[in-house]
């Protein structure tokens, strides 16, 4: 198969020993206990698509897209493999061809028509206020199935006396990439130029993923160089104080996102650790925190592994007997809530909202 | 066949997709060759059914587990049937009182040890490979790891199998006391027999209680011989380390580069642990310090940190996987990898085997369980080129050609599979008789993981298709 994408990563594929150590916590091995299930695998089918030792099939194109790219293979991969960049090149191979799932291929389409994930009418904030310290940027996901945790972040900045203002939003297009796609031009120079017209040079984002693609994506390369600060919600939320406590079991879920992919491990913890007195890590935590599913495309393309996945996750806070668990990222929070059964006896929120949540409830 | 073993397991667990097939024809070896298709039974007596059909249509029959083996040992050299024995990952029984904990052959060793923990045992033996490595991977292959200078191989620690003989038939051979004496133990046959005997479903261990502390230290080393002095003077001195490890300058500076660990940057490293009760640790710990110095060592820091220990340890756990940052273009290949000597032999075959990689044009690293006689070897080359292969070979065979000519062994803990097979065929050439007549009696239609061990091609290179993109 022609793969040119693929074909730059020929000597990471080479410098792939198979050595198995990615199957530890992969959340799709773990899944479906097949290899080629695992990074390992998903690396030798690139390998061998690319040299022409087994033919491209819908199996092939499936394990490459099932990966949910939480990058927990990369760090139990001691040879330094990039294996997320293999496994997006090949995407990218595969979608240039035609060979990627249905739900991709939809997604595609909305974004002819409108400019978000979910093919919902474009965000437009009521007023801009363009004297704000701030713009917070929230993201698909925040702007139109979180909603009422991203508002809740809104009025606890609101009390912090944060002033802000939302734009005009499109998708940053970090998922395209994900997906083996080219993200639309147009969107980033929209919110590029939604954000320079205000003035405002600090911005807030409350999705690690938008977060991850504005500081790293070419294409936002234009706001860095005008040193345009750009924060986690957690990185802003660290020096503030709050005069609540909370002493029932709290536990938090590392975003993949936000985590391994940005570094962010203590800001959250720091944040967690001001009002709740009795903070316990989950057994898998930090660089080892397991995948919430949602991830990769696979909670459009493949919703019943993703839910799977997040069960998987949320049981490991159940175990603990934990009574809230907390995240920062409207995604986790998203799939961590599909999980939650009725019955479930724990509380999920986004850290802000369980703060702006505390606040109110001690009135 | 699919149809058949569809009918057994369940169509969830069988697969003959080219995806599949081609996945599992590969692991951390150089080979490459596909089944033609995958089984994953959940029971024993699922397998005890495949192996019945297996055996009486005459289909080759290859035992996996992660597949993280390095010489081949999964790789299905003449197509048939992968068992993938993952499945079957439950612990079966935990005794303390008895010293043992009985598990099904898809079980992971640090799955196992994190269970056992909070009793206050573990299962001694630890390879590198402990977070994805099963306990039938283990057993089939005489696996040992960091700490079997003191706790002991794989072997030592099999005091019973259940095992499912070509036939189907279930055996079980062993106990479940410590001590035996009744006859011919076929379980420790089966440890290392590496899937050509009978398929490993289940193992009781013997379970060793978890030490309460241990300190952990690192010697530098100008010279590889000063090193390989102090390792064998540490032991003649009466002094049993919980692992006793060495690392040569290509090992150190792989490991540097990779995971930033700052290790000295010496012709080669002595890493040593003691564990027990502090007062033992530290006498110990002060005794290794006195011959370490006595043999050379420029510089010995001692830790009790766990965190400090944890990066040491590190180091030398993910110490394979990282050589393949040493250099671009080049990659790790396992062959003569796993290489055992008599401790006294080790500075003297570890410098001869630098000899032959400069002769051979190949970058050859050593390090090891040094307490135990354990060389590892990784040749770093180029594998695009044909040449480099040819290089390969050669030094591969001076390798061996020294280490059997010291009275060591091709293998001391990977298995012998392909890669080695050439060279055990010499080792053990008076033994070749009685192996295939012990292969004829328990596998006469030769259908487990046939073409292993005596039965293996003598040429590693034409053996199976080389897993890398070889140009010319």
């Amino acid at each position: 198969m022609n793969m040119p994408n693929a074909k730059k990563y020929l000597n990471e594929m080479s410098n792939c020993i198979r050595c198995a150590y990615c199957f530890a916590d992969c959340p799709t091995f773990t899944n479906f206990m097949w290899d080629s299930n695992s990074a390992r695998g998903r690396i030798m089918i690139a390998y061998g698509m690319l040299q022409g030792e087994i033919p491209l099939t819908e199996t092939a194109v499936e394990r490459e897209f099932l990966c949910t790219l939480c990058g927990q293979c990369e760090v139990k991969c001691s040879a330094g493999i990039k294996i997320l960049d293999v496994i997006k090149a090949t995407r990218k191979d595969l979608a240039e061809s035609g060979n990627l799932p249905e739900s991709h291929k939809a997604m595609k389409e909305v974004f002819n028509e409108k400019e978000n994930i979910y093919g919902e009418d474009q965000f437009i904030p009521e007023k801009i206020e363009n004297s704000a310290e701030y713009i917070v940027f929230g993201g698909c996901v925040g702007n139109f199935r979180e909603n009422e945790s991203l508002v809740k972040s809104h009025k606890l900045f609101e009390k912090l006396g944060i002033k802000f203002t939302r734009i005009p939003e499109v998708c940053c297009g970090g998922v395209f990439a994900d997906l083996g796609l080219d993200a639309p031009e147009k969107l980033a120079k929209k919110n590029i130029d939604a954000i320079l017209s205000t003035g405002i040079k600090k911005i807030i984002f409350t999705c690690p993923k938008c977060f991850m693609t504005f500081k790293e994506d070419e294409r936002y390369s234009e706001l860095r160089e005008k040193g345009i600060q750009m924060q986690n919600i957690v990185e802003v939320l660290r020096d503030k104080q709050f005069e609540i406590k909370f002493d029932k079991k709290v536990t938090y879920h590392d975003p993949c996102d936000l985590g391994r992919h940005e570094g962010i491990f203590n800001e959250p913890r720091e944040v967690i650790k001001k009002v709740a007195s009795n903070f316990k890590e989950l057994s898998k935590n930090k660089d080892q925190s397991h995948c919430c599913g949602s991830g990769g495309g696979v909670r459009g393309a493949y919703t019943k592994l993703s839910i799977q996945i997040a069960k998987g996750r949320l049981k490991e806070a159940l175990d603990m007997e934990a009574e809230v668990l907390l995240t920062e990222c409207p995604s986790c929070l998203h799939n961590l809530r599909n999980a939650k059964k009725k019955r479930d006896n724990i509380e999920i929120k986004n850290i802000s909202e369980f703060i702006y949540d505390l606040i109110e409830g001690e009135k | 066949m699919k149809e058949e073993l569809t009918a057994i397991v369940g169509e969830k667990y069988v697969s003959d997709d080219i995806i599949d097939r081609y996945v599992y024809g590969s692991d951390a070896s150089i080979h490459q060759k596909m089944p033609e298709i995958v089984v994953r039974p959940g029971t024993v007596e699922e397998v005890s059914r495949i192996l019945k059909f297996a055996n009486e249509k005459k289909i080759p029959v290859v035992a996996r587990g992660a597949g993280s083996g390095m010489s081949g040992n999964a790789v299905p050299m003449s197509g048939g049937i992968i068992l993938d024995l993952k499945r079957m990952d439950k612990i079966l029984e935990i005794k303390p009182e008895d010293l043992y904990v009985r598990v099904e052959a898809g079980v992971v060793n640090d799955e196992l040890n994190r269970v056992l923990k909070p009793y206050g045992f573990f299962f001694a033996p630890n390879p590198a490979s402990g977070k994805i490595c099963t306990i039938g991977g283990m057993v089939a292959n005489n696996a040992s790891g960091m700490r079997a200078v003191k706790y002991g191989a794989t072997r030592d620690a099999v005091m019973g199998l259940k095992i499912v003989l070509a036939s189907g038939e279930v055996l079980d051979a062993g106990t479940k006391t410590l001590i035996e004496s009744s006859g011919y133990q076929i379980e420790r046959l089966m440890v290392g027999s590496e899937g050509t005997l009978g398929i490993i479903v289940e193992a009781t261990l013997r379970l060793t209680p978890l030490p309460k502390e241990k300190s952990m230290g690192v010697a530098a080393f100008n010279k590889l011989s000063g090193a390989g002095e102090a390792v064998s003077k540490i032991i003649a001195a009466g002094i049993i380390p919980s692992f006793l490890e060495y690392m040569d300058n290509v090992a150190i500076k792989s490991v540097n580069k990779m995971l930033n660990l700052n290790l000295p940057d010496v012709e080669a490293i002595v890493v040593f642990e003691c564990d027990g009760v502090r007062e033992d640790i530290d006498y110990n710990i002060e005794r290794i310090k006195k011959v370490c110095t006595e043999q050379g060592a420029t510089g010995i820091k001692v830790s009790s940190d766990p965190k400090e220990m944890n990066e040491i340890y590190l180091g030398r756990s993910k110490l394979f996987p990282a050589m393949s940052q040493y250099q671009d273009g080049l990659v790790v290949t396992s062959l003569a990898d796993d290489m055992a000597v008599p401790n006294s032999k080790i500075a003297e075959v570890s410098e001869k085997i630098h000899e032959i990689a400069k002769r051979n044009e190949v970058v050859i690293t050593t390090y090891g369980h040094a307490g135990e006689g354990l060389i590892h070897t990784k040749l770093l080359i180029d594998p695009t080129k044909q040449i480099n292969w040819e290089h390969a070979k050669n030094a591969v065979a001076e390798i061996y050609e020294t280490v059997i000519s010291v009275g060591g062994t091709v293998s001391g803990e990977h298995g012998v599979a392909i890669s080695k097979a050439p060279y055990f065929k010499k080792e053990r050439a008076g033994l070749l008789k009685m192996f295939h007549m012990i292969k004829k009696t328990f596998d006469p239609n030769n259908i487990l993981n046939p073409g292993k061990l005596q039965d293996a091609p003598d040429d590693f290179l034409t053996a199976t298709e080389i897993r890398y993109p070889v140009e010319d």
